[in-house]
């Protein structure tokens, strides 16, 4: 049984002329950190609402724990939530923090303020339980808020990209102690983000949401060797996949994969010259920015040397690069969705 | 290393609290409904029964027994008739406006720069000086009323509404500069820096930059002071007696009210003519002047 | 390269005095000063006049002024209508701001939600403040009239009532008017205020209380209403020097009766220093406002200091 499932949700805004949730059917597994990735506007902010009960679909339902909760107020969901800024209550010390959730389901003193200590201690913040919000630093609010959160004993967390307001000096070590936080406690996690890099780095699967719509649903490695369309093809990885347009179609291979042709060894492969436009060098590796114009129409592309290819390449020049056969992904140009037919290119 | 094990049996919901939490989510939006109806029917309904009354004809309304809310003999538009021909009733709109348009000009011209030095030119006596602003509200025209009528009949002032233009901005200079403030803060600093570094001086730089952008709010300032302006009464009737100087606050009551006879038709006649334009107006501001009173109240 | 700095337009020449427009300490006084000298000439100056007057003789028919001391004191202390106006002064102002801050809280949270014909419901709700008072004092007057008052009818008619209610002709009763009137007209603005400081909360920290299961009066005791306290302390500031200068109301409505139960400080000075002549004592009497006023407003203030919390 899944712990958080949604069947056919759909959730329309400005009387109806904005479709925010286009059609969603999304299952989580149990104790799975599910992360919810899509650029801004692309509704994966909406869909963590409306299965926290703060957003009422327009059609559809939303399951918690195998039962319906669609219509139930959030209280009733026995769910955990931690906004982008924390939202802790400024004028609280930590531990009335900690405790609130607890006082609002009525349990009495002693447990709370136990429980309040066992979920402190988990964070290692028992320190800084009578401290008020503003006096924390960014990772320790962040502490308090998954304190809070977890404080209840939820069935799902549910979090709104939460590192964003972190400074990327500490979004590093706070991602780290969130993912190692998850799977100590091994609650389902639902985590919104746009950071593509993010999403790679913590989720057991990832659901990539384009205009209200899920493009693909699956594990890191997959989404990323075996993306499902070109939106997601383009929008995960770091410099993104190049996509050549070839006779009606369009041809991918990610910028890693694009070798100088000396470089790439196998029968199976494809070669392609590049004029080089400019080289820059990023912590050891060479982004080589060029156009290939053999192979279809022509097309920029970005090739990722690694430090270990030590090709001399330079701009201005252009010089044979090769992708092998197995790393070329096809895509249909006008759907933009990925296609089982190989083209064969002249190598 | 705990695990913590989500439980899935207790605690989740059933079709019945489904029903119960949809049925309290629909008797909270009638609750909310119910209650700004009640609230409006409050505030407007004095307004309401001013206006019926304004139209009934005498014997229906010296009839302690007949209905207030109907028109037993049919409605008549004479008393409405005679605040317009037989009272200075348009004498007195007329003054007000031009009084209010004074007033606010003034107090624009006075408090607009104030305001500005006291957001922007940082100086070390800005902040006191912002509460400072306030304490002038602390001495109320109830206490100056009779040193001013002395002040006014001095300069020569006396029975001229002209002594309303000089007097009523020490009434909305104040707050006004207080929400301006607040408006003013709420402009970015890098538009008014950009502007500079792009070749205007930093007078320049405000007026072609910062005031347009706080336009809105100086027009809900605007509004506000006027609706100040206009209600403003103890000044009015301590400066001026003739009738042709009266302001409608002041004139409305002592012109229609002879002594025990009151021409109560066209008293709620000229309340409710007076009363809907500027509540209109100021509620087409209302959001401006909400976003004022959160950057002065809140930030300030 | 070089060329494109040889080409560059030549600097004005460091040391040239700055243009007034750009003089910050100067602007900054300048902007300042038409307003403080305004407000210290018509507001600083009539205080001192006023303080000048209730020690001396001045009335309507001798102006001329003589110092007397403290002889206008120590004849409205001998006055018992004084004390009686100073008494219900402070009592209508409490009572007022009480019911001004718990009715506006709720206006507040019913004008910040979102439902239909919201715009009319502002409309009709702002009336009361935006109306002149005089004219909405009028409205009341009738009202509240002793033979032909609607509510009377209205309760007649449901049965409640038998004759009239004298509402402006017995003491309880009139009291009980004058601070309705003061409540309606008050409460509208008072919720505009709060409106500010409600809009101010981030959303957020409301829909986390919401996640974390908060019913409705628990979100409000224990996160509205400590969250927008400077606010609240600042309607009720605005509410209680509205209520303790305003004589409008007291005028229309009772002209201070029956038999001075109504009168407050503000209309018995009037009354006294223009309608009795007497310059000296009205401003004896009026003075007695400032000291009170300053007090509770710096309560009001430390109050909020110390409750500063974001």
């Amino acid at each position: 049984m899944s712990v958080v499932e949604v069947r056919g949700l759909r959730k329309d805004f400005d009387s109806g002329r904005v479709h925010a949730l286009d059609g969603i059917d999304l299952a989580t597994t149990e104790g799975e950190y599910l992360v919810l990735l899509g650029p801004s506007g692309c509704g994966k902010t909406t869909l963590l609402r409306t299965v926290a009960g703060l957003e009422r679909p327009t059609a559809g339902d939303v399951l918690i724990g195998g039962r319906v909760v669609t219509g139930l107020p959030p209280r009733a969901r026995k769910i955990a939530m931690v906004f982008q800024s924390y939202a802790l209550y400024p004028h609280k010390t930590v531990q009335q923090n900690i405790v609130f959730p607890l006082k609002a389901s009525g349990m009495d003193r002693a447990e709370r303020l136990q429980k309040a200590r066992w979920a402190a201690d988990l964070l290692t913040i028992g320190h800084l339980l009578s401290r008020k919000p503003r006096q924390l630093s960014g990772g320790e609010r962040q502490r308090v808020a998954l304190a809070r959160a977890l404080v209840r004993e939820p069935t799902v967390f549910l979090l709104d990209e939460p590192l964003s307001n972190l400074d990327a000096k500490l979004r590093a070590s706070a991602r780290d102690e969130l993912k190692s936080f998850q799977q100590r406690v091994g609650t389902t996690t639902i985590y919104v983000t746009h950071d593509q890099a993010e999403a790679m780095g913590l989720g057991d699967r990832i659901a990539v949401l384009y205009e209200g719509r899920v493009r693909q649903v699956g594990g890191p490695v997959e989404v990323y060797d075996h993306p499902a369309d070109t939106f997601v093809a383009t929008f995960i990885g770091s410099p993104p996949m190049n996509l050549v347009p070839v006779d009606g179609q369009l041809v991918g291979f990610r910028p890693e994969h694009l070798q100088p042709a000396e470089d790439v060894r196998g029968a199976d492969r494809t070669t392609m010259p590049l004029h080089v436009d400019r080289i820059e060098y990023l912590s050891g590796d060479r982004h080589v920015y060029g156009t290939v114009t053999d192979i279809g129409e022509p097309t920029r592309v970005i090739a990722r040397l690694p430090a270990t290819v030590t090709t001399p390449v330079s701009a201005g020049e252009t010089h044979k690069f090769a992708v092998a056969a197995d790393r070329l992904r096809f895509f249909d140009a006008e759907t933009g969705r990925s296609t089982a037919a190989d083209v064969r290119l002249g190598g | 290393m705990t695990r913590v094990q989500a439980a899935t049996g207790v605690g989740v919901p059933t079709e019945a609290e489904r029903r119960r939490a949809a049925r309290r989510h629909r008797l909270g939006r009638t609750g909310l409904y119910v209650s700004a109806i009640l609230a409006a029917l409050i505030g407007a309904g004095p307004f309401v029964w001013a206006a019926i009354t304004a139209l009934k004809q005498d014997p229906d309304l010296y009839n302690p027994d007949s209905n207030p809310f109907l028109f037993n003999p049919a409605p008549t538009f004479q008393h409405v008739r005679y605040l317009f021909d037989q009272t200075a009733f348009l004498r007195f709109a007329w003054n007000t406006l031009w009084v209010g348009v004074l007033v606010v000009a003034i107090t624009l011209l006075l408090g607009l720069p104030a305001a500005y030095s006291l957001a922007r030119l940082d100086r070390p006596w800005s902040g006191p000086m912002g509460v400072a602003i306030f304490f002038v509200y602390l001495i109320p025209p109830s206490l100056l009323f009779l040193s001013l009528s002395r002040i006014v009949a001095a300069v020569g002032l006396q029975d001229s509404t002209w002594s309303l233009v000089v007097v009523y901005p020490t009434i909305t200079i104040p707050v006004s500069v207080w929400l301006l403030i607040g408006y003013l803060k709420s402009v970015p600093r890098d538009i008014e820096e950009q502007a500079m570094v792009d070749g205007y001086s930093r007078l320049g730089a405000f007026v072609r930059t910062v005031v347009p952008l706080a336009l809105p709010g100086i027009v809900a300032v605007v509004v506000f002071a006027f609706t100040l302006t206009a209600s403003e009464f103890i000044y009015a009737l301590a400066f001026i007696s003739p009738t042709h100087e009266k302001v409608i606050s002041t004139g409305v009551p002592t012109e229609l009210i002879r002594g025990d006879v009151f021409f109560w038709q066209s008293l709620q006649a000229a309340t409710v003519l007076v009363a809907v334009p500027i509540a209109f107006v100021f509620n087409l501001f209302l959001d401006r002047l909400i976003a004022g009173f959160t950057m002065g109240a809140v930030k300030g | 390269m070089a060329e494109a700095v040889r080409t560059r337009a030549a600097l004005p020449a460091v040391g040239a005095r700055r243009r007034l427009s750009d003089r910050e300490g100067a602007l900054g006084w300048i902007f300042l000063l038409p307003s403080v000298v305004y407000i210290v000439a018509l507001v600083g100056v009539p205080f001192v006049l006023a303080i000048a007057f209730s020690f001396s003789d001045v009335t309507a028919g001798d102006p001329s002024f003589d110092g007397v001391g403290f002889r206008n004191y120590r004849r409205i202390f001998d006055d018992p209508v004084f004390w009686h106006s100073l008494q219900n002064t402070l009592v209508f102002t409490a009572i007022s701001m009480a019911l001004i801050v718990v009715f506006g809280k709720v206006l507040a949270n019913i004008l910040v939600a979102d439902f239909r014909g919201k715009w009319l419901v502002r409309f009709l709700v702002l009336l009361p403040w935006t109306t002149p008072v005089a004219l909405s004092s009028i409205a009341w007057l009738w009202l509240l009239d002793s033979i032909f008052s609607p509510i009377d009818w209205v309760l007649r008619h449901v049965g409640l009532l038998q004759t009239n209610t004298y509402w402006l002709g017995r003491p309880y009763l009139a009291m009980a008017s004058v601070i309705a009137v003061h409540v309606w007209r008050l409460v509208p603005l008072a919720a505009v205020i709060m409106l500010a400081g409600l809009v101010a909360i981030p959303r957020e920290i409301q829909e986390q209380a919401e996640v974390d299961g908060a019913g409705f009066w628990r979100r409000m005791f224990e996160i509205t209403i400590p969250l927008t306290l400077p606010v609240i302390a600042v309607a009720a500031l605005f509410g209680a020097i509205f209520t303790f200068t305003d004589m409008t109301v007291v005028y229309i409505l009772t002209r201070g009766g029956p038999t001075n139960s109504t009168q407050v400080l503000a209309s018995w000075a009037f009354f006294r220093g223009i309608e009795g002549g007497d310059v000296a004592q009205g401003a004896a009497i009026a003075l007695f406002l400032f000291p009170l006023l300053l007090a509770a407003a710096i309560a009001i203030l430390r109050a909020v200091r110390r409750m500063e919390v974001l």
